[in-house]
């Protein structure tokens, strides 16, 4: 089969390899009909993520229909439409069986490379690195599924693929980061990145009551969409004089009550304290771009929430951390429950409250994944989602 | 006395060979009820499932009420040696020790502290020990700290299999060359 290959930074190619097959009872095979490439993708192509190999195969959101099953697979068969979590669930640990599909004890092979840096391991993803599992990714023409009465999520045929794809890991991250809010009657929610998780987490505080939603990113086609699609008051961080000021009379004076850093590791800046991060990250004296959090912390309302979808690694320092305990925020984050949140979700686009095809605007086939790749680096043109179908 | 039994065995040099071993000691919280895990952990023969170092336990015939089991591992060179259950306590704990007349010594126990109808505690150690002059190169190998951080693995493992019935693995799946001769 064909399969894009990570093989080094800024360097994927598609390649054929063997065919997966099944390696576990409760195995299923999927053949892909579209999958995506997003930002946490894009830390990997650019070679952010340690324990990422040459040969990996990417791709954590992709769907399909089920081919193969294991000899343990109860609730699936083939030729099901399927949609894959990007994080894998084995379904029967506590965490599980609470809804807390992302911190699975058991889905990770490598946990004890995860236990040493974070204590304690949390569940497997599908194409990312090797510390979360190393399981190859979606973005090829077939796939194992491990778990699959867990995590192969039927969908119905009446809605297209580029309405669906985003069920495995943008749409539960948006609606997690929203719902992570608290929000109430009457709160206003400021989104950090309009990228396709600020596009729906936009969407979502709408959905969960939100009453006023304000967007910031720099970037013109990423800012229209969030206001004409999603109804966002919109700042252009770029060309205002202080974005925290600028919140503030939008606010009354007091500061949004709930505020979603959608950006996580991809932050970028316009000010002297971007620059010195950018310098600490090229010599790798830190990992992350904490400018946006940093942010965030300073403009959220006092006792109000921050949300953290993430994506975010290592270790960060130049954090307000002061700031947030001086203020009393609430801090909720987390890598997004997918599995939880595919069946209210998939309500909410079978009711048109969300149309995720809305933000695709850029898509390839397979062999081209290497020209997407550039694209959604560049962010070139319109580019805010990219598919690859096989 | 929750603690006596694990730490006993692994810090205590209980073996005729003794210093020339290993120990490992894992506490695990599995989603099961604790009447299901006993029942399994009666039968070693699942053990080579989680247990890398394993290549197969089978049960011998035995004259007496305890079962005996003939193990084999693969530490370079094929080492066999028989091992009985030593102690069974309903829903409590099972010990297992190798024979006297064994080359390799091998203590182990489990046991069993329930949370809640659907949730058990578990506490595992093992220990192994060989002759050092007989066995030089399996003790330098696998009697390391590497094979003590591989037996706490398996112990890890052993949650997986008790909670999901399988191991997660990613062994086989397929992957690109980037160039490189394909191997």
């Amino acid at each position: 089969m064909k399969a894009v290959c990570w093989c080094g930074a800024n360097k994927v190619q598609v390649e054929t390899v063997p065919d997966p097959t099944i390696i576990n009872p409760q195995d299923a095979i999927i053949q892909v009909t579209l999958s995506g490439i997003g930002g946490a993708d894009l830390q990997l192509y650019e070679g952010h993520i340690p324990s990422t190999e040459k040969g990996d195969i990417l791709g954590h959101e992709f769907m399909g229909t089920v081919v193969e099953v294991g000899t343990g697979v109860k609730s699936v068969r083939v030729g099901d439409r399927v949609v894959i979590p990007s994080s894998i669930a084995c379904g029967k640990c506590e965490f599980c069986e609470e809804g807390k599909f992302a911190l699975c004890d058991n889905s990770n092979p490598n946990a004890a490379a995860a236990e040493k840096i974070y204590g304690y391991s949390g569940a497997a993803f599908f194409g990312y690195s090797h510390l979360l599992g190393g399981y190859a990714g979606g973005q090829a023409e077939y796939v194992r599924v491990p778990y699959a009465d867990v995590n192969a999520f039927r969908v119905p045929l009446s809605i297209g693929d580029e309405n669906l794809l985003l069920l495995s890991d943008i749409l539960p991250t948006s609606y997690m980061a929203a719902e992570n809010c608290g929000i109430r009657p009457g709160d206003t929610v400021a989104v950090w990145g309009c990228g396709p998780t600020g596009q729906f987490a936009i969407q979502c505080a709408y959905l969960l009551g939100a009453e006023r939603v304000i967007a910031i990113d720099r970037c013109p086609d990423r800012l229209r969409m969030a206001e004409e699609i999603g109804g966002a008051h919109v700042i252009n961080y770029e060309k205002v004089e202080n974005t925290l000021e600028e919140l503030r009379e939008l606010t009354g004076g007091s500061g949004p009550e709930a505020c979603i850093d959608a950006i996580g590791m991809e932050a970028h800046g316009s000010v002297l304290d971007a620059w010195y991060d950018r310098v600490k990250q090229t010599l790798r004296l830190e990992r992350e771009k904490p400018n946006v959090l940093a942010h965030v912390i300073q403009s959220c309302k006092k006792g109000g929430t921050v949300s953290l979808p993430g994506i975010y690694g290592g270790f960060i320092n130049c954090v307000p951390f002061e700031s947030a305990f001086n203020k009393g925020l609430t801090l909720k984050m987390g890598a997004a429950h997918a599995r939880k949140y595919m069946e209210p979700l998939l309500g909410h686009i079978e009711r048109g409250d969300l149309i995720p095809a809305e933000v695709i605007t850029d898509r390839f086939t397979l062999e081209d994944a290497p020209v997407a790749y550039e694209l959604l680096r560049k962010k070139e043109g319109e580019c805010i989602k990219v598919v690859l179908r096989p | 006395m929750m603690e006596d039994n694990a730490q006993r065995i692994t810090d205590e040099t209980v073996s005729p060979y003794d210093q020339y071993g290993m120990a490992a000691k894992r506490t695990l919280t599995v989603n099961r009820n604790v009447a299901d895990i006993y029942k399994l952990a009666c039968h070693l023969d699942y053990l080579p499932i989680v247990m890398l170092h394993l290549d197969t336990v089978v049960e011998i015939p035995s004259i007496g009420r305890e079962k005996l089991w003939k193990l084999c591992a693969n530490w370079g060179c094929p080492l066999n040696w028989d091992a009985s259950t030593v102690e069974e306590v309903t829903n409590t704990k099972v010990a297992w020790a190798s024979t006297k007349e064994s080359e390799v010594y091998m203590y182990g126990i489990i046991e069993f502290f329930p949370k809640s109808s659907t949730r058990t505690e578990v506490r595992i150690a093992m220990r192994y020990a060989v002759k050092r002059r007989k066995f030089g190169e399996i003790f330098d190998k696998y009697f390391s700290h590497d094979g003590v951080a591989q037996l706490k693995e398996d112990l890890r493992r052993l949650k997986q299999f008790l909670e999901t019935g399988e191991i997660a693995t990613i062994d086989g799946q397929p992957r690109g060359f980037c160039g490189r001769l394909a191997t």
